[in-house]
């Protein structure tokens, strides 16, 4: 059992105190996996639809918007396979949103394990990531199912999407863990991302519109918020090859959007290993 | 609770013909100690001989790290001592490899002096910055611990204890000196450390294994043992907020004596539970002990150190004030007592923070 006295090979190690990632890969993956899991499983524990409700949700969102924007605002009958358009952004943004913002709790919700055992501290925020994965995954076969059986002429492009998802969990984990150290100091932080910022993106960014319909003077701009290149090249690929994508803006701007992606991740993970030794602390 | 009969009121009569009685027995426990450590001395000695023998008849076996002299005080003197300055006061554990070893350690809080929450606090009260009051719990911390000892560390309210155990499991990270340890450490600060109630058992004692320090493949090895252990077998699919609390306690802490370790961090978990549960909890930690297992008990109860442990190590205020022989570190802690009596309750803030 414990090797105590026997043992001359136990030398002696530093005790550095709390650390976001830690050298053990595979624990740090196992407790990620863990976590997620038994936070899949309390989301959903006792209610009757259970994990479906993960569907449903932006299915809901999808209907009413669908409804208005074809049957009342009548924008959305110009827009070849509007309607897929629509869920398909709609599920990778709600994705972002609820991954953000149960990642931004996840620190002080869990402040008893945090302030009393040793782990990396990165896993919260990652499993609380983790956890709206699992949805993603199963809406995403969903939805693509949805695409199939709607007539969307299947294209090699759709390879690429694993790209697109890929570079929309990076990006969806460096915020979280920006908001997770920073909800630990600053209740407000709550308010202002799920009450204010996540809204703005929702209109800001190309959801309920595509980027033709924005004024070329505007594309830009709109392209700047990180998420917006990940929505439109994703239309090109999955839906219309010949809609204008991440090329429709000036060089210029592709070069600022994508350092802004790069500089949103850096300062994300930056500040969470800064803060993430000291959160015991300050919880 | 009383930690030790000085608070009784003693005639003071009889008080004066103690006294003299006290510090004979004091100079006789000094050199039956000191006795204590020339036998060390030499039976370190010849251990050391007999390994160069052994070494010159062998190629060279990896040799394990060892004391430099663990520092433990003479009844009487007081303050921080650091390792290795006395080369004659080697202890009879002093050829055993140091298990924990604490260099110097600072650690303070920032303590706003009003807590600030919103940006809105910070930005209409406190437009000028908030002002922080420096709070030092641990100043210049030195000590080890030998591997196999079982060692307590007592100390008022305030004192520094949780603090240090907390800096000792890596929970808290040192504004300076450094800690540290030889093997796998198992805090046992809390039980069922994230248990969720609308979890079944199955899930609870993975998860909290895990964190504990198990692989997940060990965790499922163990956990029909820890179920067992438990004697939970039945409620096995049942979501924890249906256990009764003592159940709860006693999953929690079968998942804790399952994992193995060569170090073992108790805080006052002992605290919780029955007497018959805090009497298995001293069993466990008893055979813990005789496999080897380094153990380092927090308690502000003094009787407690003295059941079990050979050690003792009394904080006061932050810094060690005595470390040795339980009976004798006692003594020193019925006075620091005595102290914070007085003072009132002046440390709580500290306290605070654990």
């Amino acid at each position: 059992m414990s090797a105590g006295l026997a043992d001359p090979s136990n030398e002696l190690r530093e005790v550095r105190g709390p650390y976001s990632f830690g050298n053990d890969r595979q624990r740090f993956f196992t407790l990620v996996w863990l976590l997620a899991r038994s936070d899949f499983k309390l989301r959903y524990a006792g209610s009757f639809l259970g994990p479906l409700w993960g569907l449903l949700r932006p299915i809901a969102i999808f209907s009413v918007l669908y409804v208005v924007f074809t049957h009342i605002v009548r924008f959305g009958d110009d827009i070849e396979y509007y309607a897929q358009l629509l869920l398909f952004n709609i599920m990778l943004f709600t994705f972002f949103v609820d991954g953000t913002t149960t990642a931004l709790r996840s620190l002080v919700r869990n402040q008893r394990i945090v302030s009393k055992t040793q782990f990396p501290r990165a896993a919260l925020p990652l499993a609380a990531v983790l956890t709206h994965g699992f949805n993603l995954g199963f809406n995403f076969l969903v939805v693509l199912g949805f695409f199939v059986f709607t007539g969307v002429p299947i294209r090699w492009t759709w390879l690429l999407i694993p790209v697109v998802i890929a570079l929309l969990v990076i990006l969806t984990v460096c915020v979280s863990a920006f908001l997770a150290a920073l909800y630990a100091q600053f209740r407000d932080i709550e308010q202002l991302w799920s009450g204010v910022i996540t809204r703005v993106l929702f209109y800001a960014s190309p959801i309920l519109y595509p980027l033709e319909f924005v004024p070329e003077s505007f594309r830009d701009i709109v392209l700047l918020n990180p998420l917006a290149p990940l929505l439109v090249e994703s239309r090109t690929w999955l839906i219309d090859p010949n809609a204008p994508g991440v090329e429709a803006a000036s060089g210029g701007a592709i070069a600022l959007s994508l350092s802004l992606f790069v500089l949103t991740c850096f300062v994300g993970v930056a500040v969470f290993v800064r803060t993430a030794p000291r959160v015991a602390e300050s919880l | 609770m009383s930690l030790i009969d000085d608070n009784e009121p003693v005639d003071e009569r009889l008080e004066s013909e103690l006294g003299p009685l006290r510090e004979e027995r004091t100079e006789l426990l000094a050199r039956a100690e000191s006795a204590d450590g020339q036998i060390a001395t030499l039976k370190g000695r010849i251990a050391a001989l007999e390994q160069a023998i052994a070494a010159m008849k062998e190629p060279a076996p990896p040799t394990p790290i060892r004391a430099q002299a663990a520092p433990k005080g003479l009844p009487g003197q007081s303050g921080v001592r650091s390792s290795g300055t006395n080369g004659n006061s080697a202890m009879h554990l002093a050829d055993r490899p140091i298990a924990v070893e604490v260099k110097h350690l600072h650690k303070s809080f920032k303590m706003p002096s009003h807590r600030v929450d919103t940006f809105k606090e910070r930005i209409l009260k406190h437009p000028f910055g908030i002002e922080y009051r420096q709070l030092e719990v641990l100043r210049d911390v030195t000590f080890s611990i030998a591997q196999g000892e079982f060692v307590g560390i007592v100390g008022v309210n305030g004192a520094g204890k949780s603090t240090l155990l907390k800096l000792l499991t890596g929970t808290y990270r040192a504004d300076a000196g450094s800690i540290r340890v030889a093997g796998r450490v198992a805090p046992l600060i809390e039980l069922g450390v994230g248990f969720i109630p609308d979890l079944t058992a199955r899930d609870n004692v993975v998860v909290n294994a895990v964190l504990l320090g198990l692989t997940p493949q060990e965790a499922e090895d163990r956990y029909h043992d820890i179920l067992e252990f438990a004697g939970l077998e039945d409620f096995e699919e049942l979501p924890l907020r249906n256990y009764s609390s003592g159940m709860m306690v006693r999953l929690g802490f079968a998942v804790t004596s399952m994992v193995e370790s060569d170090i073992m961090l108790v805080d006052e978990v002992l605290a919780v539970g029955d007497a018959d549960f805090q009497e298995r909890c001293m069993e466990v930690l008893a055979r813990r002990r005789r496999q080897g297992t380094t153990i380092c008990l927090v308690s502000h109860s003094m009787a407690r150190v003295k059941q079990g442990c050979e050690r003792a190590i009394l904080l006061d205020a932050g810094t060690i004030t005595a470390d040795g022989h339980p009976d004798e570190v006692a003594k020193a802690y019925a006075e620091a007592s005595r102290a914070v009596g007085r003072s009132g309750l002046g440390t709580v803030a500290a306290d605070a923070r654990s």
